[in-house]
């Protein structure tokens, strides 16, 4: 079922934990999905940009 | 060198503290009448561009190099903070363009703004109305521009400039996060693969604060929205952190911009569970990309009524995507 054409309605939420009234629905309609910490490449690859930043901005 | 004025993309830029939106907002809609809302610079319609990273560099770019007049609404808030970026690339243009005079600013209050003269002209506020205050811009834009033919007045309905012809409504508090990304490959083809046609309806990504998950959003709506925003009808991205995240937030201010935005103009819907299942109908029937950031002011904390929310929309989004 979409919303009239190719692609469907979606709703995405961020929160700080999973909503609960969702729970029984959870599947192929609602995901529910855990944000996990960066990996460590992928983390000191932030630190980097952010530093970089924060010299562009000193400057 | 600067570059013929009549050749920039705004004919009317704003500069202003979120104190006076609603004056300025005023003033915005009255200018986007008579001079086309794409001829308008005015930060709540261009958010997705301002989007990610520079965002001060964008701005400053905005006004010094793609507006033939820049309006700072002048108080006693305006010198702090954001607004200081916003006013040492006015002042530069200032400079560089005296002669065409390119610089109208608003007189709110008694304040002086170090960089303005006493001597320059200024709108005073005094006791006028938002649209008085337009007229009055409008009348100083085409002084400047006289024998140039006026700008025609185009549809209000016309979305930001990078959004192809897709509504959008993107929200404040998201313009200027995101400094920097890496990583997340999975979750933003998560993504991609909820919007492009998966079954899913709602995502709900869940992590303590500071995980990286509104990071995570803007970086996955800049990509959707560079790439035309891929079949949405309309996007709207609310983030309930604007009302504070401590405590127990009201969904209501969410629910009323947002049947707004999405054309409800009938009575005010009081029930909750009618009030959601109308936004979830309708974002259904436009082919809407719905984001709310930030969900946890709507939930109790997790060890009481188990983290429930009190009105949850996205819940209803579910009913109304499972007829």
């Amino acid at each position: 079922m979409t919303g009239g054409g190719p692609h469907p309605a979606l709703c995405v939420v961020t929160s700080r934990q999973p909503l609960v009234e969702l729970r029984d629905r959870t599947g192929r309609a609602v995901i529910q999905r855990p944000l996990d910490r960066l990996d460590r490449h992928a983390g000191a690859d932030l630190l980097r940009q952010l530093d970089s930043g924060y010299r562009r901005c000193a400057v | 060198m600067a570059q013929d004025s009549r050749q920039r993309r705004f004919a009317v830029a704003v500069s202003f503290r979120g104190e006076h939106r609603r004056l300025v907002r005023r003033v915005v809609d009255r200018l986007a009448e008579v001079l086309g809302r794409d001829r308008v610079f005015y930060d709540q319609w261009y958010e997705a561009e301002l989007a990610g990273l520079d965002g001060d560099l964008k701005l400053r770019r905005y006004y010094r190099e793609q507006s033939e007049l820049v309006v700072p609404f002048f108080s006693e808030h305006y010198a702090k903070d954001w607004c200081r970026i916003e006013w040492s690339a006015i002042r530069a243009m200032l400079k560089e363009w005296r002669k065409e005079d390119a610089v109208v600013p608003v007189q709110l209050d008694g304040i002086r703004v170090e960089g303005w003269e006493d001597i320059d002209f200024a709108i005073r506020r005094k006791n006028r109305t938002g649209k008085e205050i337009a007229d009055l811009l409008i009348d100083a834009y085409r002084h400047r521009h006289s024998g140039e033919s006026p700008p025609q007045a185009e549809s209000t309905s016309r979305p930001p400039a990078g959004a192809g012809s897709v509504p959008v409504h993107w929200t404040d508090e998201l313009a200027t996060y995101g400094e920097g990304f890496a990583g997340r490959i999975n979750e933003l083809q998560a993504l991609d693969d909820a919007w492009n046609g998966g079954l899913a309806r709602v995502v709900v990504v869940h992590a303590e604060g500071g995980a990286g998950k509104t990071r995570l959003l803007v970086q996955w709506l800049k990509r959707l929205r560079d790439a035309g925003w891929r079949g949405a009808g309309r996007v709207l991205v609310h983030s309930l952190y604007s009302q504070g995240n401590k405590g127990y937030a009201s969904s209501d201010l969410f629910f009323e911009q947002a049947l707004d935005w999405l054309g409800y103009h009938g009575e005010r819907i009081t029930d909750a569970r009618e009030r959601g299942q109308t936004l979830a109908r309708r974002v259904f029937e436009q082919r809407g990309l719905l984001v709310l950031d930030g969900l946890e002011p709507l939930q109790h904390p997790a060890a009481f009524n188990e983290g429930a929310c009190g009105t949850p929309p996205s819940s209803n989004c579910c009913r109304v995507s499972r007829r």
